[in-house]
């Protein structure tokens, strides 16, 4: 616990001194998100906490973080598509490999060490809720750089039309796409560093490709890098339409 | 020409996961296909504070698909908790490895326990629609990200290797950060200067943060890896702290050169733009810069790290452990790993500054701003 404050005490010193206004009003966000997080381990019912923790969070990271404007608005709308439909992708796959739970290999959490599994709390939904609180801090990302650089492009060639801008975005998505992508995966090989010790050690390959531990890490992981590359063609429509006065479902002109 | 890369990518894709859905005989286990299921209540438990947890009895009769059984009919029962704590739930069409009991024949009906379910066609379908995306959506980028997550992948593969193989976990972490980082780097931009500040600038930054947990761990009192996830029995002591700071080197390695990225690209341009910028308005521009990016950044360390502990805090308020017992054993390492990644994040910025305004600066006039 002395290590968690000192560390919290450096980042909150680091925030304050070293970062700009923006990072210091990040504690806040960050300060709710937490609060989001711990309202869905409270777990009331798993689904509908959930979706509201997705708006709450992306209301708090877009209009709070960062300011209401036509580039926020439209990294919103272009996030909320893209949970949607990740949500149907999470719940299809969820349902037909059974990720929910917790796996033999997780040994120290088992009803002989008191922790008791009758819940009453679906804990597939939960593992939908997990993954899509996974993916919704690096789509938002992914997003609000798009819609930023396309902002500037947009502003310094009025010429340009909502197809172009839709391929610039395309462009801007794509340059930023590969350190998105090398983020998410360092952050989980970080996190299940021991588990691949124990695959390396003690499984053969059939055992642990097929292994529900080995499965919730890579499904969560390649569903991150699935929210990222899918938000970028939606982010750049979005973004297109809206900076040229236009709403989303008009007709090109 | 992207009917073309489309048509290909979903031929390719069809094909493979035709085949991890029918590799059956590439498995020595036996494993079944689910025709039927029945399914009966078996009752109420009560758990603590009036939570109740509802059981299922499933009669289930599958199809065995490999081994000497091939082609005869099993019935299985499986019991299941409504939560699907430790439990599961299976549905028609599901493909389960089973043990099948050998005192039974074909013709008496013969009766198999599941130990497991077959889940690599579903790897492989998620796998493949990544991929898939990432040609389609994101053109040679995405290809050059599709080669490098898989050099990282063989990178990662070697380093387990080599510390099963009795090397130093710390060393192996500290080799495979600067392997890493400059592989990657050299991909994006190829080797110049750009990429040798970025390069400074990310071990810079990963080298603090590496100092700071060592100091944390070593000085500070013992940590309980008790509850550490998956950790290899048996540990000591100074074992699992050298795999726990080398989950952070890791761990912050991604987003700090991520952020390394953006800053020195920004502080040469600016430096291209205006060679004889002075360095408080350097620091004023990338600020704003790294400013911009950084909330978001964090927030993407946040949630990737701590999200995955949503199930543990659940189970265990459920069975009264209080928070900050949850804080202290189950959630210490995914915390910490966070909050020294988002430290990492806010300390790259200046070192990022400081590479490029030093490196660029030296190589263009000889001097030392």
């Amino acid at each position: 616990m002395i290590m968690l404050l000192v560390l919290a005490a450096v980042y909150i010193a680091a925030s304050l001194f070293i970062g700009g206004d923006k990072t210091a009003k990040s504690l806040v966000t960050l300060v709710t998100n937490a609060l989001i997080l711990f309202a869905i381990e409270m777990g009331f019912d798993p689904l509908s906490v959930t979706a509201i923790a997705c708006v709450l969070v992306s209301l708090m990271t877009l209009f709070f973080q960062n300011e209401v404007n036509v580039k926020t608005r439209s990294a919103l709308i272009s996030v909320f598509i893209v949970i949607a439909i990740m949500f149907g992708f999470i719940f299809f796959v969820e349902l037909h490999a059974n990720l929910q739970g917790f796996p033999i290999g997780q040994f120290e959490i088992r009803e002989s060490n008191g922790y008791s599994g009758d819940i009453g709390c679906d804990m597939t939904l939960m593992e939908v809720a997990v993954m899509l609180m996974v993916i919704i801090g690096a789509i938002i990302d992914v997003a609000l750089s798009v819609t930023s650089g396309l902002y500037e492009i947009a502003e310094n060639n009025k010429d340009l039309g909502r197809k172009d801008l839709f391929f610039s975005g395309l462009s801007i998505g794509k340059n930023i796409l590969s350190s998105s992508i090398n983020t998410l995966f360092f952050i989980f090989i970080a996190e299940y560093f021991t588990l691949f010790i124990q695959f390396t050690q003690y499984y053969t390959f059939a055992q642990m490709i097929n292994s529900k531990e080995f499965c919730q890490q890579v499904i969560s992981i390649a569903v991150s890098g699935i929210g990222c590359v899918l938000i970028i063609p939606v982010v750049s429509a979005v973004a297109a339409s809206w900076y040229r006065g236009q709403s989303f479902f008009s007709r090109r002109k | 020409m992207f009917i073309i890369k489309l048509a290909a990518v979903l031929i390719a894709g069809i094909v493979i996961l035709l085949f991890t859905a029918n590799d059956y005989s590439l498995y020595k286990t036996d494993i079944a296909k689910i025709n039927n299921i029945s399914q009966v209540s078996a009752g109420t438990v009560q758990g603590l504070d009036k939570i109740k947890e509802h059981y299922y009895t499933q009669h289930i009769t599958a199809k065995v698909m490999n081994g000497t059984h091939k082609g005869d009919t099993v019935t299985i029962t499986n019991k299941y908790g409504k939560s699907q704590v430790y439990t599961e739930k299976y549905e028609k069409g599901d493909k389960v490895f089973v043990t099948i009991h050998e005192n039974g024949s074909a013709n008496t009906g013969l009766t198999a326990n599941i130990s497991g379910m077959k889940r690599d066609t579903m790897v492989v379908f998620v796998l493949l629609v990544l991929i898939a995306l990432l040609v389609l959506i994101g053109g040679k980028q995405g290809i050059f990200t599709v080669l490098s997550l898989f050099i990282n992948v063989i990178l990662f593969y070697i380093m387990l290797r080599s510390y099963n193989g009795g090397v130093n976990v710390l060393l192996l972490a500290i080799v495979m950060s600067i392997a890493f980082s400059s592989i990657i780097l050299i991909l994006i931009n190829g080797w110049n200067r750009h990429t040798a500040m970025a390069l400074a600038a990310t071990l810079a930054a990963v080298a603090v943060i590496g100092v700071i947990s060592t100091l944390l761990i070593f000085l500070g009192p013992d940590l309980n890896y008790a509850f550490m996830d998956y950790m290899p029995e048996p540990y000591t002591q100074t074992g699992a702290d050298l795999i726990f700071i080398s989950e952070i080197l890791m761990g912050g390695l991604g987003v700090i050169m991520d952020i390394a990225v953006t800053i020195t690209a920004t502080s040469s341009e600016l430096i291209l733009r205006d060679p004889d910028i002075s360095r408080g308005a350097l620091m004023r521009s990338c600020r704003q810069v790294g400013d911009d990016i950084t909330g978001a950044m964090i927030n993407v360390v946040f949630f990737t790290n701590v999200a995955a502990v949503m199930p543990l805090f659940i189970i265990s308020m459920r069975n009264g452990i209080g928070f900050t017992t949850v804080m202290n054993n189950n959630t210490f390492f995914e915390v910490a790993r966070f909050l020294t990644g988002a430290i990492g994040i806010i300390i790259t910025i200046p070192l990022s500054i400081f590479a490029a305004s030093f490196v660029l600066k030296r190589g263009k006039r000889g001097e030392r701003a």
